[in-house]
């Protein structure tokens, strides 16, 4: 089955392009991601339990992510843990998204904006 | 799971976000709970590490936001509700955002569509609409009749502080009895209790300065009275004190009605005389329209009562008593002060106040004391019936969504949303629901006519019921919450488009049928209630029927005539009265004619104490008593009452002769008990004319007893005079004509008016109906808790016919199935009619149980039949049984007589 086109995706809503983020450096699982997700991503301020889960289930069932097998996680196995990993649809999408943000914020240096602010 | 032991905030906040997180979806939950109660836990862990609590605190708000918003987003998705967000961030061409406009289209659309899946299903629709109709209609007749009654204040300023006050007897503690003139001024004086208290007497008088004598029906009134209930004049002024003075002139105010109907509502008529009762009058006000005195039907006249209280004897009762509460008194308070007050009487009045008690009453619960049981038995038992429609009408719907569940599937494959279907589906529910209402609103509007029409008149407050804005919120309410909740039932069930695309019989429809088997066993539970409760009102009603009067009373003209007061003196009362008897019994066409103060069952009474002559005399309070009649001589034998020993009155017993009475047996059992009391002496202590105590008499008969008031009320102990001996000035003339009583009204009238034209005759009437009127308010409820119980036996029946019949139809191939495997029609048909009999037993058991909680409720209505009589139960049960079977049959025969052959080609 073709994976679907990482284009598709983008632009990306920002609380999915944080959790992209954050498992990019490696498995996490919920919590350690809520709190290395950028404060900012969300817009609204901390992610909240709930709305990652939201998150979570809506980026598993668009493959973006996938849920270990809770003895496959490096280390020492905190069973009581759902660890998850990004998908390779998961990389190509946040690369497709990190693009299309450098492409306009190189377009946005050329009105001078950051030096106003 | 649980390893946080830390401090109880901690795990307090973690139980109740545990708690929180049921608002979610079972689906999510089950995927994601522990992982959420994790994040959650660590996150409120580090905040008390680096915080303590009051990081914690801080951080429950977010959480408890989080949670709701999350769970109810989830759950709008999961019910298809909100189309699943993605985690693109692209901008969604399939919903625009809908204008105003949009949106009224889409109703527009949806509703248009109902309208057309509706004609398409004509009887569908037309049971439905019919059902609701009759259900919301007659839920709205009721609700305005008893609200009318029951619930709207009365029409006067703060009704609240408006009270009766009754005498009480020793013994008798809710005795509604007259007080007297003398009693109420003391009270008036002691008394911190009150603003006024206003007296009133029942007052009928005959209009004689219109072209045709007008009987009118009023009171002669205290001044306070009318400072108690806000009297105003509409035009002209009302009665100050000075009217109500001793020696003031003759002076009244008339209805507005009065005003209008017989003098034109000309101004003028303000200072003028009318003549009433044979006097001149003055007009000095018009009372507002729609004035009527409280438990009055009517109140065409008032004039001032004008007491003397110097001439007035302590022991007569003959005035009622209304008050008003100071502000802030409560009807406890005025009870403790008035109870002091009497017992003080008491003391100083022992001859006359001996254990006579006051009895402070509420105006709007003395107004519906008497009716306030059927009412409300009334009011419960429309309700059941529209509970019974309502389940019907849903046990419809879902039946038919069961049905349409393959259509739907098509929409919801083709693309239509779950949350469109929806709409859909209660466009169609809240389209038949408003149908139904227009339809119950025109049956409300019939029925409640109707139910005036057939109401009694000694119903209170009759003249204000009319279907109200109160009446139409209510239909509306009941209507939308109807179309709702039947909308919703089958709008809301889980639904798998693809097992239905298969036709497959999976959960949805045990899920749907069982549903619809609890509706018809609650049915049928309702139905059994509403059988039982008529069927008690039925036997009760025979019961009184069959009770025995004493007397005959078919075939009798009555009609009350009440002299003028020119007529003045008992010779002359007695005089007009024998003569225009003897000239009516001259008559050829007239059998018999006699006359009596008051007629059995047209209301009134007079009782007194009397003293025997030779006994002891008896302690104060004791004293022998009986209720007393005034008779024309054959009045015994005009009503075939037997007399029982002794003889009758004859011509012996005038002016002239000496004084007899005639008692009846419970007089005898109960004075004379073991004697015989002929030729015994009585001597009444009151005369009906207040002409001080009446001559000593001689008992002369016994007479059978007979009923006075009603079949229903005990028979008590009587004393007759003949009407020579004691003349009134009031009697009921009582003839027996040849052939159709009414039709010698005429003739009667102009024979009255031929002995005098200024005399009216009033309540013309056969006496069996004034019987048939004293068990008016039994057959109001019986015919109506019948027509109710027959409303919902039927609705009950559609119900379970409906059910198995779609049944039956559904399991055409199974059945034929079977009988191509060898089952006989026999087994088709019991297997069938099991099912029926499996909702009938359950919903009978659950009938009788509720029976047996409710009918007490009703007891106060019956006469003679206990409220848990067997026979009644057993009977209503058989009687729904069968209904019950034969609505069950009739499709079981359908399954019984499948051709297999052709069953199991069928789809």
């Amino acid at each position: 089955m073709d994976l679907p086109d990482a284009n598709e995706f983008v632009p990306l809503k920002p609380d999915v392009f944080a959790v992209l983020l954050v498992l990019l450096d490696g498995d996490a699982h919920g919590y350690a991601i809520m709190q290395q997700a950028p404060a900012q991503s969300t817009g609204t301020g901390q992610l909240q339990a709930g709305a990652l889960y939201r998150i979570l289930k809506r980026m598993l069932d668009e493959n973006l992510i996938t849920e270990l097998e809770r003895q496959q996680v490096d280390g020492a196995p905190d069973k009581r843990r759902r660890y998850y990993r990004i998908s390779a649809l998961g990389r190509d999408v946040a690369a497709a998204e990190a693009r299309r943000m450098a492409e306009l914020l190189a377009f946005s240096q050329t009105r001078d904006l950051l030096e106003k602010v | 799971m649980s390893r946080s032991r830390g401090p109880l905030a901690l795990r307090a906040s973690v139980a109740a976000y545990r708690l929180g997180l049921t608002l979610y979806p079972s689906e999510f939950r089950a995927r994601f709970a522990g992982d959420l109660v994790e994040a959650f836990t660590d996150d409120i862990e580090v905040r008390y590490a680096l915080r303590g609590l009051r990081g914690l605190l801080l951080q429950l708000p977010g959480a408890a936001r989080d949670l709701l918003t999350q769970s109810l987003r989830e759950r709008l998705e999961a019910s298809g509700i909100k189309r699943p967000t993605g985690s693109s961030n692209h901008p969604r061409p399939k919903s625009p955002p809908r204008s105003v406009t949009q949106m009224f289209n889409g109703i527009l659309q949806d509703l248009r569509f109902a309208f057309r899946m509706l004609t398409r299903a004509p009887a569908f629709a037309l049971v439905v609409v019919a059902t609701l109709a009759i259900g919301i209609g007659a839920t709205t007749a009721v609700f305005t009749t008893v609200n009318a009654i029951a619930f709207r204040p009365l029409p006067f300023p703060s009704p609240e502080e408006l009270v009766f006050i009754w005498y009480t007897e020793a013994g008798r503690p809710h005795g509604r009895n007259a007080v007297g003139a003398a009693n109420v001024a003391d009270w008036e004086a002691m008394s911190e209790s009150f603003t006024a208290i206003g007296m009133f007497r029942p007052w009928r008088a005959t209009l004689a300065s219109v072209d045709i004598p007008q009987s009118l029906l009023g009171a002669r009134v205290s001044h306070d009275y009318t400072l108690v209930l806000g009297i105003q004049a509409l035009y002209g002024r009302p009665f100050g004190p000075e009217d109500d003075a001793v020696g003031a002139p003759n002076r009244v105010m008339l209805s507005y009605e009065t005003w209008q109907q017989q003098f034109g509502g000309t101004r003028d008529l303000l200072g003028r005389h009318i003549r009433l009762n044979g006097e001149e009058w003055e007009v000095i006000g018009i009372l507002d329209p729609g004035f009527s005195m409280p438990r009055r039907a009517r109140t065409d006249v008032i004039s001032a009562l004008r007491v003397d209280l110097s001439l007035t004897n302590r022991g007569s009762r003959n005035l009622n008593a209304m008050a008003r509460l100071r502000p802030g008194v409560s009807l406890e308070a005025a009870r403790a002060d008035m109870r002091r007050i009497d017992e003080s009487l008491e003391t100083e009045y022992p001859e006359t106040n001996l254990s006579m008690r006051a009895w402070v009453r509420g105006l709007h619960e003395d107004t519906i004391s008497d009716v306030s049981v059927s009412l409300y038995a009334l009011f419960a038992a429309v309700g059941f019936v529209l509970l019974v429609a309502l389940a019907n009408v849903a046990s419809l719907l879902v039946a038919r969504t069961t049905a349409r569940e393959e259509e739907l599937a098509i929409r919801a494959a083709l693309g239509a949303g779950r949350a469109r279907i929806i709409r859909q589906l209660l466009s169609e529910s809240l389209l038949l629901a408003a149908l139904g209402g227009v339809g119950g609103l025109f049956l409300a509007y019939w029925g409640s006519q109707a139910l005036l029409a057939v109401a009694p008149s000694s119903i209170p407050r009759l003249s204000e019921v009319s279907v109200d804005y109160a009446a139409l919120a209510f239909a509306s309410v009941v209507t939308i919450a109807s179309g709702l909740f039947f909308g919703s039932i089958p709008a809301l069930r889980k639904r798998s488009s693809a097992a239905s695309l298969r036709g497959g019989r999976g959960t949805t429809r045990l899920g749907a049928e069982r549903l619809r088997r609890l509706l018809v066993t609650g049915q049928v539970a309702v139905a059994l209630v509403l059988l039982i409760g008529a069927g008690l009102l039925i036997n009760s009603f025979t019961r009184l029927l069959n009770e025995d009067p004493g007397m005959q009373p078919d075939g009798i003209l009555a009609a009350r005539l009440a002299l003028g007061s020119e007529y003045d003196g008992s010779e002359e009362h007695q005089a007009f009265f024998v003569d225009l008897l003897e000239r009516i019994e001259a008559r050829p066409e007239i059998d018999e004619a006699g006359a009596v103060f008051l007629m059995p069952f047209a209301g009134g009474s007079v009782s007194g104490s009397f003293g025997i002559p030779g006994r002891p005399e008896p302690a104060p309070g004791e004293e022998p008593n009986s209720y007393v009649q005034v008779i024309s001589n054959n009045y015994f034998d005009l009503l075939r009452t037997p007399i029982l020993r002794g003889r009758n009155f004859d011509q012996r017993d005038d002016w002239t002769g000496s004084r007899v009475a005639i008692i009846n047996e419970t007089a005898a059992r109960m004075h004379w008990p073991d004697q015989n009391p002929i030729g015994k002496t009585l001597r009444l202590h009151i005369t009906l004319d207040d002409q001080g105590p009446d001559l000593e008499r001689t008992i002369i008969g016994v007479v059978a007893d007979a009923r006075q008031w009603a079949l229903d009320r005990d028979i008590e102990p009587f004393i007759y005079a003949p009407f020579r001996q004691y003349p009134v000035g009031s009697m009921y003339l009582m003839l027996r004509p040849q052939g159709t009583p009414a039709d010698f009204a005429p003739t009667l009238r102009s024979m009255v008016k031929e002995a005098d034209p200024e005399l009216a005759l009033y309540r013309m009437g056969v006496m069996s109906d004034f019987l048939g009127r004293t068990m008016e308010r039994q057959r109001f409820s019986m015919l109506l808790l019948t027509g109710f119980a027959a409303i919902a036996l039927i609705l009950g029946c559609i119900g379970i016919y409906g059910l198995i019949a779609f049944n039956v139809a559904r399991r055409t191939r199974e059945i034929g199935l079977r009988m191509a495997l060898g089952a006989s029609s026999e087994s088709v048909l019991v297997l069938v009619l099991r099912e029926t009999s499996r909702m009938a037993g359950i919903g009978i058991v659950v009938g009788i149980l509720v029976s047996l909680a409710l009918t007490r409720f009703i007891a106060s209505m019956l006469h003679e039949v206990s409220a848990t009589d067997t026979t009644t139960i057993a009977t209503m049960t058989l009687l729904l049984a069968g209904f019950a079977l034969v609505a069950g049959l009739i499709p079981a025969r359908r399954a019984a007589q499948v051709d297999p052959a052709i069953a199991l080609r069928s789809d």
